[in-house]
Formats: C-alpha cells, sequence, structure tokens
C-alpha cells in the first residue's frame, strides 16, 4: 500500500503572510473548507515564513492558502523557496484575493497553483483545494509506503 | 521511515502520525519500544484555559531544556466531519522552536475526547526518544473525557473560578480521574473561594496514597506553572 491509497480529509492551513491584517477573507474560506469536511487550521495575520514552513512541517499540510489584498502575494515565492529547502515541496499553495493581472505570472512561475480572486465560488474553491490536496499527497516521494 | 524516525527527522515523524492516524497499523519493533516519557493530559471544559496552560507549561519545560511534544484533539462537525485546529494557535511562540512540536488532531467523531488512534501515535511520538515530555490537550467536551485516564500517566484537570458549569462534569466523573486539579484564571475573582470549596469536596473522599492536590495558574501571566511541574513530577514518583 501507499500513502496515495490513504483516505482521509485533506489537511489545509490558511494564512497569511506580510503587512495586511485583514483577515475577513481568509476567515470565510476557512469555514468553507471545514464545512466541506477538511481539516483546517486557521491562523491570524502577521505570520512569518519560518512559522509557516514549521506549521506545515508538524501537522503534514497538504494544502496552504494564502490570502493576500494589499501586497502579501509578493512574499509568496519566497514562501515556496523556504517549502522547498524544507523537503516539503509537494505541499501545494494557493493565493486567494486581490492580485493584479500582471503579477499571476510571477506567482505562477514561483510554483502556486492557483489563485483566486475575489468573488470566486465557493464550490469552486473546495473543489479546487480537494483536487490539490490529492495532488499533494501522490506527488510525494518520501516516505511513499504506508507502513509503520 | 523507521530509520528516519529513529534518526530525529521530523518529516518522517509528522509523516507518521498521520499514518497512525489514519489506521496503518503499527510493527511490533514500535509496539514493543520502551521509552519513558511522561505522557501528561490536560483536561476541561471549553475555554478554561488548556491551550494556555500548556504554552506556558512548554515555556517553563523549555527553561528546563526538556524537550516536548504536543498533541491537540479538537472536535469535529457531526455533519461533515470537518475541523478547525486551533490549539496551536495559543503556542505559537513556539513555532520556530525545535526542541517543541505540537500536532494537531481532529476527534473524527470519536468519543471520549481524544481521537481513536491516539496510542497509536503516542507510540510513534515515543519511539523517536525525542520527546522528554508528551502533553495530551483533549476535546473541551466537559463530560467525555474520561479516555484521557487510560492514556496519560498524569491527568491534570482544569477548571476556572466559580466552575459552575463543571459541576456538571464532576458528576460525569471528570473529577473522579484528576491527579491533579488546577483552577486556572486565577487572575479572575472568587479562585480562593472555589479552591476552597473544591479541597473540601476532595476531604469527603477516602484517604489514598495520593491527595489530588488543588493548583492555581494564571496560565496567560505564566503564573502556578512551577507549581505545577513541581507536583507532576511529585505524581510520577508517588505511582512509581
Ligand atoms: N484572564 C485569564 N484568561 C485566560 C487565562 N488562561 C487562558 N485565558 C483565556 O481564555 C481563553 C481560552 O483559552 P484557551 O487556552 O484557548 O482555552 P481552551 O481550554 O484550550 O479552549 P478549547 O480548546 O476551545 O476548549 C483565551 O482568551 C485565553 O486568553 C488566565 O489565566 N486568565
Ligand atoms: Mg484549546
Amino acid at each position: 500500500m501507499t500513502n496515495n491509497n490513504l483516505k482521509y480529509p485533506p489537511r489545509v492551513l490558511v494564512t497569511k503572510i506580510g503587512l495586511d491584517g485583514h483577515d475577513r477573507g481568509s476567515r470565510i474560506v476557512a469555514a468553507y473548507l471545514r464545512d466541506a469536511g477538511m481539516e483546517v487550521i486557521y491562523t491570524p495575520p502577521w505570520q512569518e515564513i519560518n512559522a509557516v514552513v514549521n506549521l506545515a512541517l508538524q501537522e503534514d499540510i497538504d494544502v496552504i492558502g494564502l490570502s493576500s489584498l494589499a501586497t502579501d502575494h509578493l512574499i509568496a515565492p519566497d514562501l515556496m523557496i523556504a517549502l522547498r529547502d524544507a523537503g516539503l515541496d509537494h505541499i501545494k499553495v494557493i493565493v486567494g484575493g486581490i492580485v493584479p493581472a500582471n503579477e499571476h505570472g510571477m506567482l505562477e512561475d514561483a510554483g502556486i497553483s492557483k489563485i483566486f480572486e475575489p468573488g470566486a465560488l465557493r464550490e469552486d474553491i473546495v473543489e479546487s483545494v480537494a483536487t490539490l490536496a490529492a495532488n499533494a499527497r501522490s506527488s510525494r516521494r518520501d516516505f511513499e509506503e504506508a507502513s509503520l | 521511515m523507521i530509520n528516519a524516525l529513529r534518526n530525529g527527522d521530523i518529516r518522517a515523524l509528522s509523516r507518521a502520525i498521520t499514518l497512525a492516524e489514519n489506521d496503518v497499523p503499527l510493527s511490533d519493533q514500535l509496539v514493543n519500544h520502551k521509552n519513558g516519557s511522561n505522557v501528561v493530559g490536560i483536561t476541561g471544559a471549553p475555554g478554561v484555559g488548556k491551550s494556555t496552560l500548556i504554552n506556558a507549561y512548554i515555556n517553563q519545560l523549555r527553561a528546563d531544556g526538556k524537550t516536548v511534544a504536543v498533541l491537540c484533539v479538537d472536535p469535529s462537525s457531526p455533519t461533515s466531519g470537518g475541523a478547525f485546529l486551533g490549539d496551536r494557535l495559543r503556542m505559537s511562540e513556539h513555532a520556530n522552536d525545535p526542541g517543541v512540536f505540537i500536532r494537531s488532531l481532529s476527534a473524527r467523531n470519536h468519543l471520549g475526547g481524544l481521537c481513536k488512534n491516539i496510542e497509536n501515535i503516542i507510540k510513534v511520538i515515543k519511539f523517536t526518544n525525542a520527546w522528554d515530555t508528551i502533553i495530551l490537550e483533549t476535546v473541551g467536551a466537559g463530560q467525555s473525557e474520561v479516555e484521557v485516564a487510560k492514556i496519560a500517566n498524569c491527568k491534570i484537570v482544569v477548571l476556572v473560578p466559580g466552575y459552575g458549569d463543571e459541576m456538571q462534569a464532576m458528576k460525569a466523573g471528570i473529577l473522579e480521574i484528576a491527579d491533579i486539579l488546577i483552577i486556572n484564571k486565577s487572575d479572575m475573582p472568587g479562585a480562593h473561594h472555589s479552591a476552597k470549596e473544591l479541597k473540601a469536596m476532595l476531604r469527603l473522599r477516602p484517604k489514598s496514597d495520593w491527595d489530588v492536590p488543588v493548583l492555581m495558574s494564571t496560565a496567560t501571566e505564566n503564573e502556578g506553572i512551577c507549581e505545577l511541574i513541581e507536583t507532576v513530577e511529585r505524581f510520577k514518583v508517588s505511582t512509581h
């Protein structure tokens, strides 16, 4: 048996890095995901990148949702590098909020899986996170064997 | 996996906990491993300050040079099965300390205040030999945490001044399982009165080798924690 055969709810971290403190959006998304049966850790804003990586490591997170209403997404690439350095490159990262069109390419290049604009539909967010969680698990190359 | 676990690889530990949580059986190696980590269970009604108390407890253990792993169990929604795992946010000052490992678990509708495979998860943590103390935070359900009694070496029941709601819990036996009672939020009015009442109630019990102490704490100020840790140590010695 491999890890991919294990069926359990997606483990999702909903967080905010950077300086902006508006967290209404991330609260709503966290509640959507919880109500869709996921196991969700929601943090207040202003998280340090290191703290996010350590949390994702200890909690065996599948998907990180970053909320950005101002310029927080500009440091998303730093998070991607930090995740890779910690051996957590299987974790999928999405960004939700206000991201100017000309910055989408930069985020995609950095490895962000998906960007959700304001007004994104609940069903779309939930489905996307569920799919990404499954991808995160199947793309994992460490500890593939599910035995202890 | 086994070697990585033994070498203290946190990614392996985290992964192994997920596997154990999701019904993967343990090999004999893990099952038979002997390790003396002290397993401390913290239980009490919702909002009494369990997580905050654990945060203060971690502060003190780290000051004493001890490593600590924390398992926090949160309730799941009976309808969707989903869960908010929020306890660790009260412990975020330890986010970057390699001597602290915190893992949140959903109860997944398991009754009893913990999650189904908690014993195997503890065995996985013990197998690493890396954690001096293992702290369990139960779901704050108030009435159904008796399961922790089977699993923890030392059970701490947290109350707050007035503890009106907890009187209900007492009937359900939450006080019966306590090795240590602690009145948290002692900065609030009535703490001394509550402590006195509790002590009087405990005196009605038959004498035993361990008289359940009633302590007081203000977790938000790190107050009362040294005494709590000393008492946990004393309890450990007394049960040996
Ligand atoms: N005044 C005062 N407030 C406290 C103290 N300890 C905790 N609190 C506050 O009580 C609230 C609940 O604290 P938590 O630590 O989350 O309580 P909990 O028992 O873990 O809650 P659940 O896990 O939801 O059952 C928070 O707002 C804390 O800041 C204390 O000693 N004094
Ligand atoms: Mg708590």
